[in-house]
């Protein structure tokens, strides 16, 4: 009888000394479900959720995972709705087991939370990316937003209206790449359409900042997370953007400068890379008459003859940390997603820059298949060889004062492009963008 | 019956005796406990368990699909009244008929106006993704493509139901208008409708021709235009009091919509259910589907084969195969039917098999386990102080031994009460055994004393007869002889009793006789044999019992 204990207790021990080993805890005869939640493609052509298919069909089957896609969002509203799905309640989905993120989202959203990526890529894998991105992913000694894909500035424009405009006016896509040119062609613009704005701007207050940047090589930042209201030369950089904002030269995106270039109000926009998924092939007018869009993409205008800056801004992914298998799974999903070739078939097709230095290097020779992604990737081409990235702001409130800005000078716009219609002095009305400026706290 | 020979039951030890009857007996309970739960169906097998699972999983799948469906058909036929209704009032007021609308951007932007709010409260009291109206007219018949361009509003919602930051999307109707309500323009907006691009366009409009109840239909699925999202419409035609054909309007269920809002609750691993257009195959691209509200279940996305098997169907897209439950379902009156499946992958239910038999499997080894090591055990237990008292008995050191058993403690007192009755009875027979002893030796002497009496007896009787036969004349023996020969049986009788030592007293008795009838027969037998008297003739009889002795003599 001790014998048979004895035995049995030597069976136990065995099987939990071979249970430690280091198997894998994914099985194809038992696939483990990742619910995500991501951004690219909301209310367009999803790239990803292809993407996706593609990896559930091939080694996610292979392995035992499943990707389902159960959110597309916007970087804007994913910390909300995460916040809203770990509070609970009616209606509101289960928090999503990977999803897209800046790292300030992130930290906001709680580090504790997130599954560090270094956990699962070796220090090897992890050198074949680019070490800014992934840099820009650590919070703490956690990488917990792992890049998947970067985006920069760019200004779009109506390849079709812009013909015309051209045409008539002269101005050319060279005339376009200083601010100065800019703002000149935007006010041949609002005469020649009659009052349209020339371009909307996702993201004026980052021009003013990336202007002040080349002007004096750095910006000043109050100790609330906004920029330096008393800082001169921060003051002459928003001048230079509230002239032609006061005058409707320019205006500040409704929500995204896209929607307002496919219905014709402006010419162009000035937003993300990623912004090229998101244009129609055709500008519709009013009158629905319509034309394409035959989009044409520039790299972002220049401030002066000295160093210039370009953003480095796109979300990356966070894995919330549960289970290994599901540490496991999601790293195997993002092992797959960032490798070479495909990263630079995702990137090309949202407008974004890879993350892999493989990707990095094979984008010079890649068969683009529009001309509106060959225009894209030609301007950050030029960025990049002549720009220096800087990454965003990532101060704990910052974006909730840029909404309020940006909705502050949405109002504003065209009461003052009326008021200066109707031959008021600029400088009054730069005066109370200013003004609105210093009321953001 | 040589192998029950074999088994040499009989030279089986008490333990091992005691271990096969308990053996025996528990594997009896065993096996009649498996046969109850057997008997009462409480082992039930894996597909009765998935097929009942599966058939509760598309009750309230059917349930949700046809009470959301004929709900949006409802808001769907009263939007279209309402819309009828107010166009009627409009263009009699306005005194124009439908087609006066063309290229007349003012009145068609009006009649927008009057409906944008409308559809946006619409839009949060019903369930669905997306809402619209399109009028049978265009704000420029001048275009290209104007035969196909119709004015219209659709809403759309943006971010999930009920989220605290959802808010609406304008995906056609004039952007500037939605703005003015708040509405953004989708990123995929258009000005106009295309009906080329509208499905089943051709059959709604025939469905104008119906009465207005009977008027809705549930649109193929289609993928939005300029999107990847796909969706299906429920809508229903617009007809005017006088027939006029108005346009058409309803509610948008997007894929992504009807996952997330039909999500089953489940214990099921893998669930999928779906509503697809019945036919030969299951086309997973023409139907809706949905998974469990964990966000689990896989989304197979091709056309599928299906066959019953038993009671469970079949579906397999030549890749994945599921099992499950098939069920018709008919949305609207002008739908052809539709197919409800309510199902799981094989592999989960083959391997949930697997899992079931391993545990019964396992579950017998356990209990077959527990039971020989009870038997063992408590054999071992119950027989190790009988056992032990046993020994104690072999060693006869019992008389005053305590067990644990009372039963063997009595034994010993009884055994140890023998043992006294024995040593009692024992010690009388040796005393008994040393008196016969002592008795024996006597009687060895008195024998011993009596032999010499006898031979110096028969030392005299011989000499006395010796000296007898010298005194009996020859003649007179001679006589007696032959005498004997001529006595009666009785009289022989009576001669060999007085032979034989009897007396007189007993002779009367044995035969039955009185003395005076033996005197008689003693005068007979003394004439026939030439005595005189008894003495004479018993002196006779020596000397003759003499002779036959020893005959040389």
């Amino acid at each position: 009888m001790r014998k048979i204990w004895m035995l049995l207790l030597a069976v136990l021990m065995a099987t939990a000394l071979f249970g430690c080993g280091e198997a894998s805890l994914l099985s194809p005869d038992e696939p483990v479900t990742l619910t995500m939640w991501h951004v690219y493609g909301e209310q367009a052509d999803s790239p990803m959720n292809r993407l996706i298919a593609e990896f559930n069909a091939t080694v996610g089957k292979e392995k035992g995972i499943v990707v389902t896609v159960t959110n597309v969002t916007s970087t804007s509203k994913i910390l909300p709705q995460l916040v809203e799905a770990r509070a609970g309640g009616p209606n509101v989905p289960e928090l999503p087991d990977l999803f897209s993120a800046h790292t300030i989202t992130a930290t906001e959203f709680g580090e504790e939370s997130l599954l560090d990526w270094q956990t699962q890529f070796d220090e090897k894998e992890l050198e074949a990316f680019v070490p800014q991105f992934l840099e820009d992913g650590m919070i703490g000694d956690s990488l917990a937003v792992f890049p998947v894909s970067k985006s920069s500035y760019a200004l779009f424009l109506n390849g079709s209206q812009f013909a015309c405009f051209s045409a008539d006016t002269g101005v050319t896509c060279e005339s376009l790449a200083t601010w100065e040119g800019f703002f000149d062609a935007a006010a041949k613009y609002y005469v020649w359409s009659g009052g349209k704005p020339f371009c909307a701007l996702d993201y004026l207050i980052r021009h003013v900042e990336l202007d002040m940047m080349a002007r004096r090589g750095e910006v000043g930042y109050t100790a609330d997370g906004w920029y330096d209201a008393a800082d001169a030369s921060f003051y002459e950089s928003w001048m230079k953007f509230a002239e032609p904002l006061a005058k409707g030269h320019i205006a500040v995106a409704d929500q995204y400068a896209n929607t307002q270039v496919m219905t014709g109000e402006t010419l162009g926009g000035i937003g993300s890379t990623a912004a090229v998924a998101y244009y129609n092939e055709t500008v519709t007018y009013p009158d629905n008459t319509s034309e394409p869009t035959n989009l044409i993409v520039l790299p972002l205008p220049k401030s002066g003859d000295g160093v210039q800056y370009m953003p480095v801004t796109g979300v990356g992914i966070c894995a919330m940390r549960t289970t290994d298998q599901k540490a496991e799974a999601a790293g195997e999903f993002v092992r797959w997603l960032t490798t070479g070739e495909r990263n630079l078939d995702f990137v090309v097709e949202t407008g974004y820059m890879p993350v892999h230095n493989d990707a990095f290097a094979a984008i010079e020779s890649y068969d683009f298949a529009d001309e509106a992604h060959a225009s894209l990737f030609a301007a950050i081409k030029t960025m990049r060889e002549g720009y220096v990235p800087v990454v965003r702001p990532d101060f704990a409130g910052y974006y909730d004062k840029v909404n309020a800005l940006y909705d502050g000078l949405r109002e504003l716009q065209p009461v003052l492009k009326a008021r200066a219609d109707a031959g008021e002095a600029i400088d009054t009305l730069t005066a109370e963008t200013w003004a609105l400026f210093c009321s953001i706290r | 019956m040589h192998g029950w020979k074999a088994f040499h039951y009989s030279a089986w030890s008490l333990r091992r005796k005691l271990f096969g009857y308990m053996l025996l007996l528990t594997m009896l309970l065993l096996l009649a406990l498996v046969g109850g739960l057997l008997f009462f169906e409480l082992f039930d097998s894996v597909e009765k368990r998935t097929h009942e699972a599966l058939d509760i999983q598309l009750e309230i799948f059917e349930k949700d699909v046809s009470s959301h469906f004929e709900n949006l058909a409802a808001a769907g036929l009263q939007l279209s009244h309402a819309i009828s209704g107010y166009l009627d009032d409009y263009l009699a007021e306005e005194e124009i008929g439908l087609t006066a609308l063309n290229d007349d951007t003012q009145r068609l932007e009006q009649i927008q106006r009057e409906w944008i709010e409308p559809l946006q409260e619409t839009m949060q009291k019903e369930n669905c993704s997306g809402v619209f109206f399109m009028l049978d007219a265009t704000v420029n018949s001048g275009v290209a493509g104007a035969e196909y361009s119709r004015v219209g509003l659709y809403l759309q919602r943006n971010g999930y139901r009920d989220s605290a930051d959802e808010s609406l999307l304008l995906y056609r109707g004039p952007a500037e208008l939605g703005k003015e309500f708040g509405i953004m323009p989708h990123r995929k907006w258009r000005l106009e409708f295309r009906t080329d691009l509208f499905p089943n366009y051709r059959e709604l409009c025939a469905c104008a021709e119906k009465t207005h109840v009977e008027s809705y239909l549930l649109t193929d699925r289609f993928v939005l235009p300029g999107t990847s999202d796909e969706a299906v419409l429920m809508t229903a035609p617009i007809v005017g009091a006088d027939g006029v054909f108005y346009g058409v309007c309803g509610y948008e269920v997007s894929t992504s919509y009807f996952t997330a809002y039909h999500a089953q609750p489940t214990k099921l691993s893998s669930l999928t259910c779906m509503v697809v257009p019945d036919g030969d195959t299951l086309d997973a691209q023409k139907g809706l589907f949905c998974g469990s509200s964990d966000g689990c279940g896989l989304v197979p996305d091709a056309q599928m084969t299906m066959e019953q098997r038993g009671s469970l169907a079949t579906v397999s897209d030549g890749d994945t195969t599921y099992i499950g439950l098939l069920r018709h379902y008919e949305p609207t009156p002008n739908n052809p039917p539709f197919l409800l499946a309510v199902m799981i992958r094989q592999s989960d239910y083959d391997r949930e098999i697997a899992q079931t038999r391993a545990q019964f499997l396992v579950l017998l080894a356990l209990l077959g386990f527990f039971c020989v090591s009870c038997c063992l055990f408590f054999s071992r237990r119950y027989l190790s102080p009988i056992l032990r008292g046993l020994e104690k008995l072999k060693s006869d050191a019992h008389t005053d031994a305590q067990t644990e058993i009372p039963e063997i403690d009595d034994l010993f007192r009884f055994l140890a009460e023998k043992d006294r009755d024995r040593e009692d009875a024992l010690s009388v027979l040796l005393r008994e055994k040393e008196l016969a002893q002592a008795e024996k030796e006597r009687l060895q002497r008195e024998f011993a004393a009596a032999q010499n009496q006898y031979e110096t007896a028969r030392a005299e009787i011989a000499r006395l007869a010796y000296d007898r036969k010298n005194e009996i004349d020859p003649a007179d023996y001679r006589q007696f002889l032959e005498g004997i020969d001529r006595l009666t049986p009785t009289e022989r009788r009576i001669f060999d009793y007085y032979l034989s030592g009897k007396s007189v007293k007993e002779i009367i008795e044995i035969a039955g006789i009185k003395e005076s009838t033996l005197r008689y027969h003693n005068q007979n037998i003394y004439g026939k044999l030439g005595v005189n008297s008894l003495k004479q003739l018993l002196r006779c009889a020596a000397l003759m019992h003499e002779d036959e002795q020893n005959p040389e003599k």
